[in-house]
């Protein structure tokens, strides 16, 4: 699914993009009767292994607005939840009678975990018939995740997206610890959620690695390349064998009644 | 709730491609344990191997309803699973599934790995009763031998609405048990990458060292040849997903 032009498709739960099932989900469609002001529900599952999304941003809006268009460069909004994980920003451009779900987790979603949101009004019979989702990547220096204004199905049912990680283009990939936190500002964020146990920063990040001195911003959004990562000692301050991921990197499983 | 209707078979036969075009994929199952309601639903499971090299560990093929589990995203992965995830052993998963109430069908796939490439593909049948179908679902899992542990499959996927004579196609992700640190070292890999590495090459390890304790999709390998001195893989190992194609076909 993720081999073709687009970012998100329907799957089924644990699986990837069905052509005959899709077939069969239309036939149900023109069986099924129309919804009327939808109840919405939206879990997002984190699949990657060592990877934490920040709080997110779940929002039902019109097809009017779109929070990023792919191979453009992005806005100050998108590149404060990419370097940041700040989403205030964007929740204020959201056009006004716009639902916003923030931070549905309640915190940052650790790898593997799962976070559902309270039933929000959405799709069939309203405005806002496009559903986006927005939340850092950390550790990463500008990667993000991004359901980019899908189309809210009008037909009640459980629809399964994979989600893959996109980079902001805003920051260059040098992966070695940042000075101070913020937008414009090279290097990543070690949030206090990175820590271990006892509360020291978990050993699988050295942050005295002194990075990719060759990386530099590409200044469009575009797919995620992956963290490089490397073994002790390497340049990367994140340990290569914990905190690459390939696509997906987040399921979103969306409930419409 | 099926206690009436259910019949459990194991029902385990690999049919190669020779075999498949010479009975038109209308394979006759083994004969069955237990008394045949009826009429029966047969689906034949087929699996394509897609990476350049990891060998496919013998599947293990489930059907079942709604209360049962083969593996689930962000939860801690069975001891079972983690036999399988970590040495390719199908046998305890297929018991497990076999002793649950929920389950109407096992298939381990035989003949050994399945290799990547030259036309491979590895084939069992699964026969449930009709009545099962309306809450059918199907479950597979099998390890990416040259890995610490990872594997592929797919959970509770419905198998309710596939017609007799239809198939559906899934492209399988990979998946990482979060049972093993993903060391990739000659000690720790089973698979064929590390023969006369003079590494132990152990499988199922109880230890449960991993980041995180509970299955998330698989990272990759890192391998030596992209920055892990340690490892014992080299690119040739790699993959990206999915990593192989399952096709469910119902011929009955």
């Amino acid at each position: 699914m993720y081999t073709t032009d687009t970012h998100t498709a329907p799957v089924n739960p644990g699986h990837t993009f069905l052509f005959k099932k899709l077939l069969l989900a239309c036939a149900v469609c023109v069986a099924a009767p129309a919804a009327f002001a939808s109840d919405l529900t939206v879990t997002v599952t984190n699949l990657t292994r060592g990877t934490w999304f920040t709080p997110m941003l779940v929002a039902a809006h019109p097809a009017s607005f779109k929070s990023f268009t792919d191979g453009t460069a992005a806005s100050v909004e998108i590149q404060s939840i990419a370097e940041a994980g700040d989403t205030s920003g964007m929740q204020a451009i959201l056009p006004v009678n716009s639902v916003k779900i923030v931070d549905p987790a309640k915190g940052p979603l650790k790898p593997g975990g799962s976070a559902t949101t309270v039933s929000f009004s959405g799709g069939a019979g309203t405005s806002n018939s496009q559903l986006t989702i927005l939340a850092m990547m950390v550790p990463t220096n500008d990667g993000f995740i991004a359901l980019n204004a899908i189309d809210i199905p009008t037909t009640p049912g459980t629809y399964t997206y994979n989600v893959n990680a996109y980079d902001a283009g805003t920051e260059a990939n040098d992966e070695k610890k940042a000075a101070a936190g913020g937008i414009n500002q090279p290097g990543m964020i070690f949030p206090a959620f990175l820590n271990d146990a006892t509360g020291k920063l978990s050993s699988d990040i050295n942050p005295n690695a002194p990075g990719f001195s060759n990386a530099t911003k590409e200044g469009f959004v575009h797919i995620h390349r992956g963290i490089v990562g490397s073994a002790n000692g390497g340049p990367s301050a994140l340990d290569n064998t914990v905190y690459r991921w390939l696509n997906p990197v987040a399921r979103v499983v969306l409930t419409v009644k | 709730m099926h206690n009436s209707l259910r019949v459990r078979t194991m029902a385990i036969s690999l049919v190669t491609a020779a075999v498949l075009s010479a009975c038109g994929g209308h394979d006759t199952m083994p004969p069955q344990a237990t008394v045949s309601p009826p009429v029966n639903a047969m689906f034949e499971v087929t699996l394509v191997n897609l990476t350049a090299g990891q060998p496919l560990s013998p599947m293990v093929a489930v059907a079942h309803d709604d209360g049962f589990k083969l593996f689930s995203l962000g939860e801690t992965a069975s001891v079972e699973l983690e036999r399988l995830a970590e040495g390719g052993e199908s046998a305890p998963l297929a018991a497990l599934a076999n002793a649950s109430k929920s389950v109407y069908a096992t298939a381990v796939g035989s003949g050994g790995p399945l290799l990547p490439g030259a036309g491979n593909k590895s084939v069992v049948s699964l026969t449930v009763p009709a009545s099962s179908l309306g809450t059918l679902r199907f479950s597979l899992a099998s390890m990416l031998g040259n890995t610490n542990d990872g594997f592929t499959g797919i959970s509770g996927q419905s198998l309710a609405q596939i017609p007799v004579g239809a198939e559906s196609n899934f492209r399988l992700l990979s998946y990482d048990a979060g049972t093993e640190r993903n060391t990739e070292s000659a000690d720790t890999v089973p698979g064929p990458a590390t023969q006369n590495s003079g590494g132990k090459r152990e499988g199922f390890n109880p230890a449960r060292d991993d980041v995180v304790n509970v299955v998330t999709l698989h990272p990759g390998v890192v391998s030596k040849d992209d920055g892990l001195p340690t490892s014992a893989l080299t690119q040739a190992h790699r993959w990206d997903n999915p990593v192989a194609v399952l096709t469910v076909k119902r011929i009955q």
